[in-house]
Order: structure tokens, then sequence, then C-alpha cells
């Protein structure tokens, strides 16, 4: 393990990494200040770029955007009242009134802080965490990996916010989709309709970029612009971008708000690691938390520091929460990490028990690189304030059309085939749907990522057992999953009964 | 007339028909067409097996978001006295602050429209595509994205069709070595 870790460190000395690393950050922080676009979108384009990079770079230029792309999110959130990525909705609740009090550049710079904050506590939880798990998932057998992919399913859709059966619909469709191609153990063709090309499955990056990218483009060509309002409210960016006394952030204030941070990041990386959650609820929970703890719950909503940090910390204490699971049991946390592990497959890395026995110097090359890479976030994210104004300024149009021109590069360099990009239009048109219908998307992706170990698993389990469902009864692991299954699949059951009943 | 928005019930339940017809389609049609069951020793699964499974469960699932919804209606209509007058008293008053808060220009007929031909664009980029290849194709998706989102100014239209698609053609073969179709 540890000739993996100074290994690992040895990998990240060298200056392609920070090079592609700080790119991603420029990106992610862009990306996220701009509405309807989000980390999800910005990475799925982003993988051809990773084709021509070696892993560490790749995956470094990556995982900068998912680091400072929801910090990108509150740089609008505080400016306009418009929230770049969801997850940063809570944060405009005080950002805001910050930016009308002219205080806008001291919302941010706490933003930006506690942000840094948020990374590096769970990126230090995911480096001491993910190889331990790791080593425990590696003594599962087919049965146990069945069950706990089955809990994963479950959880997911059961909490992937909306209707909770309409999660569960969801992560069904997601784990169908992914029976298209051969069957994993008698070589037969399913739903391939007599395309070749079908064989090998759906790939993954198309499917995603069509799901979230297309879907996205529909959505937003349907709405008015949200950026609208931004020529009206003008005046705030001159004032937070200005250095004066008021927009000064110093560290005692920062202290003073260590226990908001502290306990935020612990609710940010718990719900990271539960599944299928997302950035979004440990957002508002740790919001509601500082309001309820704080001396002066009266200036919530009215400009309270602990009202930016508390949200802004918890959101990014969610990324090192979702590598977790993913890391050590192959299973993605939300979207993103979805999207990262298509691109860490891509790249010959196959997340899960055998991932830091196998890829393990590039693993911890990663985790220090997470860790570090919060350093370069810190400066380009201050530098990066002024800019992002601006380009919030630039018109959907250019960025949509833009936008569709590189899902369509996206799509077909996976395999260079046009098929992919026919692939991505249905999963644009099926999401852009399930969307008008009020589906969350995030169970159909993770069903569709996991569905295929999941198959695996399950009729491994079954060859062993020659057909007979008590082997997930006979191992004491997988029947604890089984049963915390049924139990979050009756709970989900009993709060869709209870809120129809309410309604 | 303008079109009414699906309140969130009227979602539920349209989704669930979608979902429960979709459901019995896979099992009655697509499952048996699309996957020829061949040689299965016995004792064994078919690999009709977790298709089969998943698309039961999509039936089950959608059916109890049905039964949901009409024992919600049933109850609604039983226990709440609300008078027609009252209701569409309620729903003038609904639709006069919607008149105030000035939505009638923020959802005009066009941005209606805009996905379905959104949707016609993309159709048509996608076949273009295959028999003109990369940037001609382009040009024309981003034309007519811009028009989509109400860009009007010509000289922005034109310079950003032809330069982005060039860029990202130059970027994609010449730095990235990634072929283009």
């Amino acid at each position: 393990m540890f000739t993996q870790f100074f290994a690992g460190i040895s990998l990240i000395l060298s200056w392609k990494v920070w090079a592609a690393n700080i790119v991603g950050i420029i990106i992610g922080t862009i990306v996220g200040a701009i509405p309807g676009l989000g980390p999800v979108i910005a990475i799925a384009v982003l993988i051809p770029v990773t084709f021509a990079l070696p892993t560490v770079p790749a995956m470094m230029l990556l995982l900068g955007v998912y680091q400072a792309g929801i910090y990108g999110g509150s740089i609008s959130a505080v400016l306009f009242n418009i929230p770049g990525v969801p997850a940063s909705a809570a944060t405009a609740f005080d950002g805001f009134p910050l930016a009308q009090k002219g205080q806008a550049g001291k919302a941010l710079k706490i933003a930006l802080y506690a942000s840094t904050f948020g990374n590096i506590f769970s990126c230090l939880v995911l480096l001491l965490v993910a190889a331990p798990l790791s080593a425990v998932a590696l003594r599962f057998g087919p049965p146990e990996l069945a069950a706990l992919l089955l809990l994963a399913l479950t959880v997911i859709s059961a909490v992937s916010g909306g209707s909770m059966l309409k999660g569960l619909l969801s992560g069904l469709l997601g784990i169908l989709f992914s029976t298209v191609g051969l069957d994993p153990i008698w070589g037969t063709a399913r739903f391939t309709m007599g395309f070749p090309q079908l064989e090998n499955g759906l790939a993954l990056v198309p499917v995603l970029i069509g799901l979230f990218a297309i879907s996205e483009l529909l959505i937003q060509v349907g709405q008015p612009d949200p950026t609208l309002q931004i020529g009206k409210n003008n005046f705030f960016e001159s004032k937070s971008t200005r250095t004066s006394k008021e927009n000064h952030v110093s560290f005692l204030e920062m202290w003073r708000m260590r226990g908001v941070m502290f306990y935020s990041a612990i609710i940010g990386l718990l719900f990271g690691i539960l599944p299928g959650i997302g950035s979004t609820t440990p957002a508002f929970i740790s919001y509601a938390f500082a309001r309820q703890k704080s001396k002066n719950p009266e200036l919530f909503g009215k400009g309270a520091l602990e009202g930016v940090a508390a949200p802004e910390t918890a959101n990014n204490a969610v990324t090192g929460g979702a590598l977790i699971p993913l890391l050590s049991f192959g299973i993605p946390g939300d979207a993103v990490t979805a999207v990262i592990l298509g691109a860490l497959m891509i790249q010959g890395i196959t997340p899960g028990p055998f991932v830091f026995r196998d890829n393990g110097t590039q693993i911890y090359a990663l985790l220090v690189g997470l860790i570090i890479s919060t350093i370069p976030t810190l400066i380009v994210g201050r530098i990066l304030l002024r800019y992002a104004v601006k380009v919030l300024k630039l018109k959907r149009s250019i960025i949509f059309s833009t936008v569709l021109v590189m899902c369509v590069i996206g799509a077909f360099s996976v395999n260079n085939s046009v098929s992919d990009v026919a692939i991505m239009c249905i999963f644009g048109f099926i999401g852009y749907g399930l969307r008008l219908l009020d589906f969350p998307l995030p169970p159909l992706l993770i069903g569709f990522v996991i569905g295929k170990g999941f198959e695996d698993a399950l009729r491994q389990s079954l060859l062993l057992s020659q057909g007979s469902l008590s082997i997930f009864i006979k191992s004491p692991i997988a029947a604890g999953f089984v049963i915390l299954s049924a139990i979050v699949l009756i709970w989900s059951f009993r709060v869709s009964f209870r809120l129809q009943k309410k309604n | 007339m303008e079109k009414r928005k699906l309140s969130p019930s009227e979602k539920d339940c349209l989704s669930a028909i979608i979902f429960f017809v979709f459901g019995i389609l896979m099992l009655a049609v697509i499952i048996p067409v699309g996957i020829p069951v061949g040689f299965v020793p016995p004792g064994q699964i078919s690999p009709r097996f977790l298709p089969n499974f998943l698309s039961a469960a999509i039936t089950f699932v959608a059916a109890l978001m049905l039964l949901l919804h009409f024992f919600k209606r049933i109850k609604s209509k039983s226990s709440f006295s609300k008078s027609s007058e009252e209701v569409s008293a309620g729903e003038s008053i609904e639709k006069l602050s919607d008149k105030k808060l000035g939505d009638e220009k923020k959802s005009p007929k066009n941005l209606k429209l805009a996905p379905i031909l959104s949707i016609i664009i993309i159709v048509v980029y996608f076949l273009l595509l295959i028999f003109v290849g990369f940037i001609p194709s382009s040009i024309f998706a981003m034309i007519f994205t811009m028009l989509m989102f109400d860009e009007r100014r010509w000289y922005v239209i034109v310079t950003s069709s032809i330069l982005i698609p060039l860029a990202v053609w130059v970027f994609a073969t010449k730095l990235l070595h990634l072929p283009m179709p």
C-alpha cells in the first residue's frame, strides 16, 4: 500500500498533471456559473480530450471540473440569484442579500473558502477510507456483490428526489437499457435488432451525453433566458470585484464559522456516500442545520455569513463522499461520478474491489492530487471571480449551439461510430420526455452503469446455486443487504402512500 | 388557444400509463421478438430472465402509481366539497396572478414550438453528418440552433456558425488526433 502511495505521489510531480488540472478548474468554474450547464455536461463533453492524455492528467482534468463546478454555481447564485447548478440554490438565500448590500465579494470569497474546506475534508476521508473498504469488498463473492448492487439501486431509486415511484421506474429503466447487447452467459443477442454495433451494448458516453446535455438543450430552448435579468443587476459586478474593506474576509471570520463548516462537511460527506442523493439535498440540510444552531437565526435569509458557508461546504464535501462508493464498490454516488466512472473505464481503470490492487498507483495519485488541487482551485477561483461574471453574459444561443457540436464529437469519438451519435440523439429525446414528466435522471444513469455488473453477479450466483435464490440467504452479508433493500423499498412505498394521503 | 400545463398529478397519471403500456409491450412483444431463447440447459437462467423481471417490475410499479392516482382522485372528490364556482373563481384568480407576473411574456408561442423544432434540427444534423460530414452539418446545426435561441444578429450567426465548427474540427483532428465523421 505504501509503495503504491509513494509511487502515486511521484506520478503527480509533473507539470502536465497540474496544467490539466488548472484547465479543468477554469472550465469547471465557468461552466458551473452558467445556468443550465454543469459539471455533468462539461465532463461528458470533455471525455474525448482525455483520449490524448495519459491517465493521471486526463483524470485530473475531469476531477478539476468536478471540484470547481459546484463552486462556479455559487457565483451566479450570489451575484444574480440564479444558481448555476441546483446544488448552489441554498447559497443564494444569503449570498444574494449580501450582494445586495454591496458585499458580493465577501460572499463569493466565503463560498470559495468554504468550498475548499469541504473539498479537503471529504478528500482526506476518501483517502483514508476508500482502500480499507475496497479490501472488505474484495472478500465479496457474486451473491454478496449482487445483493450490494441491489441495495445501491434501491437506495438510489428511493432517495433521488421527487416521487419515489418515479425514481424506482427510472432506475428499473436504466437497468433494462443495460441489458441491450450480448447476454453475459450464453452470448445471445438481446434487443440488437440485427445491428452488430449494439452487440457490445449501449456505450456509456453517448447515453449520458444524450440524457443530460441534449435533454438540457431541449429544456433550455423552451424556456426564457434566466440570465436576462443580469443586465438589470449589473451594478453588482463592480461591487463584487472591487477590493474594499467590506468585501474583505478575515481569518477570524472564517475561524468563527469552523463549527458550521465542520458539521456541514460531515453532512455533505455522509450524503455523498449514500448513492443517488447528489449535492443539492445536503446543501439545504446543512443550511437548515446552521440556522437552527445559530445564535442569530433571524439573520438567515438577510445575508448571514454562515448561510453561505454551510451549503457551500456541504455541497463540495459531497465530492469526496461520492467517490468512496465509486472507488471501493464501483457504485457511482451521483450523475457526475457515473460520468467519471465512464472516463476511468475508458482509461482502462475499472473502479470496484480490485481497483487498488490493479491500479493502486494511479488511484493514489488521483486521491493525493485531489487534495493538493484545492490550492489551484483557491487561486484560480479568486482570479476567475471577475471573468466568470463576463462569461455569464455570453448568449445562450452561442453556448448551447456549441454544446450541441461538442456533444456530437463526444459521442462519435468513443468508438468512432456514427451509430453512437444516433444513440446520443435517441437518449436525448428519452431524457427530455422523462424530464417533462418530472422523472429524475440520475437513477436511470446509475441503473444503466451498474446494471451490467448487477446482472453478471446475479447470473453467476444463480449458476453457482443452480437457479436457487437461497444463495442470497445462505451468505449472511448478502442476506443483510437483501433485508436492507427490502426495508428501503417498503419505507419508500410507505412514504409514497403517506404523501399521496397527505395531498 | 394557449395550451394548459399539466399538473403534477396529471403528469403522474400520464407517466404511469406510458410505463404500464411500455411494460406490457416489453413482456408481450419486444422481449419475445428481441431475445431469441436458443438452447438453455435445464435449471439454468434464460437470457430473457432479467429483462422479463425488470419489465414485470416496471408494469407493477406503474400499476401501483395508477392505483394511487385514482385512489387520490376518488378521495379528493368525496371529501373535498369545493363548489364549481369556487373552483372557477380560484382558477381565474390563478390565471390573473399568472398574468400579473408576466408569464405571457416569458412563454411566447415560439418557446413552446422551439423544443419540437430543435428535435427536428438534431435529427437533420445527424442525417447530414452521415452524408456531408462534420463541418457542413455542424454549420447547419449551429445556424438553426442559434435561431431557436432567438439569436437574430446575422453577423453573430454567420461568424459563430462557421468559426466554431472549424475551430472544433482543428482542435479535434490536429491536437487530439481524433478521426471525424
